[in-house]
């Protein structure tokens, strides 16, 4: 965490101060992200287009597999690519910390609620632990912890143009990945201003301002930032039609995917297929 | 030859009058200011050359030919004249908004649909002369105020226009920054095309124009050599471009409330 941002975290209080933090916090992430994305790993080497396609296999063996091994083994092989490509330890057990208190608060009820045999009665309430019920929220959080661990693997290892990039390749239409792209580029534009615009009002601030006023300067803020929003995809519009946008976006292709890429997705590929066979 | 003729040209946005009856030739080759305090209606000037805006009334011709919204409708003109005529915006931001340095210069001649690997080259090539070849991987968020200068100048130079407008070129960078902008627009002096920069940096108009047109409320102030322009105070005082500095201090410790 930075200088700054640990201060804004740690010392300042209030609705401008808390905003301020977590918008703070949202650049700082994103960038290390881009950081981690941009060193040497084992997976930051293979193309894109690979990584994107092994994770979509990869997330639908895991989705469809009725095998509890098969899912935590494909969860213990993305911690050992996430390992091997130098991601943060920590950043993956927050990822997890965050994923199983959600999925956790679905799969608990599921514990009691499904029908089946019963393997444990919780004193005093008489609700049946059952065998069923003990299998479904086990898969249930084994798929979740998978999939995020997947998904994340991947966005940290990838700078942000090149999956775009892959996603073009897998015939997504090129106006959503230019869409996508730029939604992706302006929402740091405008937690920038924000930010600015927040810190403006907090450097002529002494004092808590009431409830009232909060929600009011709260509404303000937004108001303004849509006025501005408004402006400026107007003016981008502008400059897109300026250098010869006529309504339709136009791409450069991709190189073909090497040998090597071809091998690793087939390998991956029969691996999966054979996996669900047995 | 001019390349640009206006005659009567007004424009206004909702009711708010941004040009009024602006009657101005560019002649072609020449490197021409537009002056005024902000606010005067420069940029506007600008997008109506770069056909992005449409007089309310009065004629735009561009080599003789008026320009008209319809005009823009057929995609052999638009294309024709986007490649001719560029547009460099005075906020970056909105000027560059793909992924990428390399994405962002390749924009413009993708859309004019040149061969892909003529893209490639002259990108490349580009990339280079604008010294950001380093950068072409990165994201324009987070590029330095210069540094995306540079870019969007490479994003509209790349397709080579005969006529380049320029708005506030110069504007919140660091000297240094600065100065490499102002050498890049010396550069294009010998290359024999139309420059029309939108400036209130009176300390470099004699660096980069022949020809000055001082704007005032949307109005014509003042015409002349950067020589004439700069030595007319009454013009540049009647177009809020400067401010004695005795009558300015006087003033503004006036105005200021007294300390409690």
């Amino acid at each position: 965490m930075s200088e700054g941002l640990h201060h804004l975290v740690h010392r300042r209080k209030g609705f401008l101060d808390r905003t301020l933090a977590e918008l703070a916090h949202v650049l700082d992430r994103s960038f290390s992200a881009e950081l981690s994305a941009s060193q040497g790993g084992y997976l930051q080497s293979i193309d894109p287009r690979v990584k994107l396609a092994a994770t979509g296999i990869l997330i639908a063996t895991a989705a469809a597999s009725h095998s509890i091994w098969l899912v935590l083994t494909i969860w213990l092989s993305a911690v050992v690519l996430a390992l091997a490509s130098h991601l943060k330890t920590r950043e993956l057990v927050t990822l997890w910390t965050g994923v199983l208190l959600f999925s956790g608060a679905i799969a608990l009820p599921a514990l009691f609620l499904t029908p089946g045999d019963s393997l444990w009665q919780v004193p005093g309430l008489h609700w049946n632990l059952t065998a069923q019920g003990l299998r479904t929220s086990a898969f249930l959080l084994a798929r979740v912890l998978t999939t995020s661990t997947l998904g994340s693997v991947l966005v940290s290892t990838t700078p942000w143009h090149q999956l775009l990039r892959a996603m073009r390749t897998f015939h997504l239409p090129v106006v959503a990945v230019v869409l996508i792209g730029m939604t992706y580029r302006y929402i740091f534009l405008f937690i920038q201003t924000t930010m600015d615009m927040l810190e403006g009002r907090q450097s002529r601030l002494a004092g808590e301002l009431p409830a009232k006023e909060r929600r009011g300067m709260a509404l303000a803020t937004l108001g303004v930032l849509m006025s501005k929003a408004f402006e400026l995809s107007n003016d981008i519009h502008l400059a897109m039609q300026a250098r010869g946008y006529r309504g339709e976006v136009h791409a450069l292709d991709e190189s073909p995917l090497r040998l090597q890429d071809w091998a690793v997705l087939s390998t991956l590929t029969l691996l999966c297929a054979g996996a669900w066979w047995i | 030859m001019n390349i640009f003729e206006l005659h009567q040209v007004s424009f206004a946005y909702r009711g708010v009058v941004a040009l009024d009856k602006v009657t101005l030739n560019l002649p072609a080759g020449r490197r021409v200011a537009l002056l005024g305090a902000n606010g005067c209606g420069k940029s506007t000037l600008l997008r109506i050359l770069d056909g992005l805006y449409f007089a309310d009334s009065g004629t735009v011709r561009y080599r003789g030919v008026p320009l008209t919204e319809i005009d823009f409708e057929h995609d052999t003109f638009a294309h024709s004249f986007r490649k001719r005529v560029g547009l460099v915006f005075q906020n970056p931001d909105v000027q560059l908004f793909c992924p990428t340095v390399f994405d962002e210069v390749a924009f413009g001649p993708l859309q004019l649909g040149w061969p892909k690997d003529r893209i490639k080259t002259t990108v490349a090539e580009a990339l280079e002369y604008f010294e950001i070849a380093d950068l072409r991987d990165r994201a324009p968020h987070r590029l330095s105020g210069g540094e995306k200068k540079r870019v969007a100048l490479a994003s509209v130079l790349i397709m080579d226009p005969e006529v380049i407008l320029l708005d506030e070129p110069t504007a919140a960078l660091d000297p240094r920054s600065q100065a490499q902008i102002v050498d890049l627009m010396k550069s294009w002096e010998s290359l024999g095309k139309t420059i029309v920069t939108a400036t209130h940096d009176l300390h470099l108009l004699e660096e980069i124009a022949d020809e000055c047109v001082v704007l005032d409320k949307g109005r014509i102030a003042g015409q002349g050599t950067p020589a004439e322009i700069l030595a007319d105070e009454r013009l540049l005082l009647g177009a809020n471009l400067i401010l004695p500095s005795r009558l300015s201090r006087a003033r503004v410790s006036q105005a200021l409330p007294k300390p409690v």
